[in-house]
């Protein structure tokens, strides 16, 4: 019943279920189990009032009330939080083999993997970015150009053919969108319904029309390779409507994964 | 009470067909159509209850059936028991439990030398005598590729079990041809063997008809469980991207124009051996 949460280093992995735990901003997801404050104890450095890098993978058992078409369920997950080197430093893959091969298996277990990538260089806006400087630790020059953002998310697409065949539900997030466009603004656009009426394969239309069109190309390559359906969206800790969608995307999954084999 | 088996090739919509069943009493209540008018679907049990969730909160949302995978034993899969009150005529009631296969145990059918792998599933299937075979015809090749491989196993096997279990020998199989709101299908759903199977799959009925001349026993049926956008708008109501994908991960278009088409007419039909008056049911 886990859901994987992964992406590269300083992406915002654990940020995003410490903010979907904030009670105060809850739409129609909110993580009950462990609370807020309790997560913030762990992840948040108290001097520096910043997140603490996961430094190895913790497993952490989440409880979530979540609001679906057909009432508020509650939905038991494991969220699998992984340190950013283990997915961007080959380093750490070949001097841990047995604990990226143990992950691996474990990965194929899961109901569902949450990708985070961060938005690339060209994507970002400079006043954005400045607006932004209280809540982000990212320099512009810090994020990858078009082209090697472009490569990256290829070894993912890759990674997910390859080592993920068994996992059905790949929710990608072009994370951190309030570095390229207004959350607000744009959350209209993915108004989530609780009372039904939704219609994820639009939303999927529109944030991969919209947002990575520049590698449709890889898209369909992988799609034509057989690859599982994938999901795309735009999340922002700014903007907890857009942040909460992967999880209602995943939640029935999830909920009603017993009906079904996994 | 009917005990059905549900088998097909992986992503025939076997498990759409019966989430949407599930939730057909829903539909029933809240559409506007009105030959689904007093229709009544209870599911019994968490696992049917499960099927009328997936069915609102995933198909209904636009979102996606994942596949039934094998769990190596058929008893780790879940038997789904509904009961259903049709309209019409002094009113007609069928209670079935129905399993439904994944889709690789049909595909391993053809190939002999895998047959042990899904023996459990095998010695379920002929523990019942009323089967519902869904096909799709999505790749030109799969008639010749896997059904009649698979047809020509599976009926070996029939004749070699009728001889211990009597039973058999009244078999009734329903073949439904799924996904029939496609604009290529739809027109011949009315006369689904004449038009659907000959043409489309001539080498499956063939040799399902040649095994059983008589429409007692096999009989040929059109659905869809997505369904079109209207009475008066033949568009299918299903969605498929543009990302390269196969066609057969099509989601449902509008939840809110949802009208299923045939779904139960074959179970009717497996129930009874009397046809459903009104197709579109």
């Amino acid at each position: 019943m886990s859901v994987v949460v992964i992406g590269d280093r300083s992406v915002g992995k654990s940020s995003t279920v410490l903010e979907l735990a904030n009670p105060y901003n809850k739409n129609c997801v909110e993580i009950v189990e462990p609370d807020y404050e309790t997560l913030r104890e762990n992840y948040i450095n108290p001097d520096t009032n910043q997140m603490v890098p996961t430094r190895t993978e913790e497993q952490q058992p989440l409880v979530l009330n979540v609001q679906l078409p057909g009432g508020e369920k509650q939905v038991n997950s494991v969220w699998i939080d992984t340190p950013g080197e283990m997915w961007d430093s080959p380093q750490w893959r070949q001097e841990n083999p047995a604990a990226w091969q143990d992950f691996k298996t474990r990965l194929n277990e899961c109901v569902g993997i949450i990708l985070l990538l961060p938005p690339h260089r060209d994507l970002v806006s400079p006043n954005l970015l400045n607006v932004a400087n209280d809540h982000h630790t990212l320099n512009r020059d810090d994020l990858l150009n078009f082209q090697a953002w472009e490569n990256r998310l290829g070894k993912w697409l890759d990674f997910f053919l390859q080592d993920c065949s068994q996992v059905e539900h790949i929710a990608i997030c072009l994370h951190k969108a309030d570095l390229f466009c207004n959350v607000d603004k744009v959350s209209r656009e993915f108004q989530y319904n609780y009372a039904g009426g939704t219609q994820w394969w639009k939303f999927n239309e529109t944030a991969r029309k919209k947002y990575f069109y520049q590698v449709e190309k890889n898209i369909k390559n992988y799609h034509q390779r057989g690859g599982k359906p994938i999901q795309f969206f735009i999340t922002s800790i700014k903007n907890r409507g857009l942040l909460e969608l992967p999880w209602l995307y995943l939640s029935p999954y999830i909920l009603y994964q017993d009906h079904n084999s996994y | 009470m009917s005990e059905i088996r549900v088998i097909g090739p992986r992503g025939s919509g076997k498990t759409t067909y019966l989430a949407t069943i599930a939730y057909l009493g829903e539909l029933a209540r809240t559409g506007e159509q009105e030959h689904f008018k007093g229709l009544k679907v209870t599911a019994i049990g968490p696992d049917s209850e499960k099927l009328v969730g997936l069915a609102k909160d995933v198909i209904k949302q636009g979102q996606k059936v994942p596949p039934t995978r094998t769990k190596g034993n058929i008893e780790y899969h879940p038997d789904y028991q509904l009961e259903i009150n049709i309209p019409g005529g002094g009113g007609k009631r069928i209670e079935l439990v129905a399993k439904d296969y994944p889709g690789e145990v049909f595909e391993l059918l053809g190939l002999r030398h895998k047959l042990s792998e899904i023996e459990s599933y095998l010695e379920d299937l002929f523990t019942t005598n009323h089967w519902l075979i869904m096909l799709t015809d999505w790749q030109t090749d799969q008639d010749t590729r896997v059904y009649q491989p698979a047809f020509d196993s599976l009926l070996d096997r029939l004749e070699a079990e009728t001889k211990n279990k009597s039973e058999l020998a009244n078999i009734r199989i329903a073949v439904v041809m799924a996904k029939c709101e496609r604009g290529e299908l739809w027109p011949g759903r009315l006369e689904p063997e004449q038009d659907l199977f000959k043409i489309r799959l001539p080498l499956s009925h063939d040799i399902l008809r040649k095994k059983f001349p008589s429409s007692k026993q096999l009989k040929f049926f059109a659905c869809s469980s997505f369904g079109v956008m209207g009475d008066k708008d033949p568009r299918p109501n299903r969605y498929l991207p543009n990302d390269g994908s196969s066609a057969e991960n099509a989601y449902l278009r509008k939840g809110d124009c949802w009208q299923p088409y045939g779904l139960l007419s074959p179970l009717y039909w497996l129930d009874t051996g009397k046809i459903l008056k009104d197709v579109r049911l």
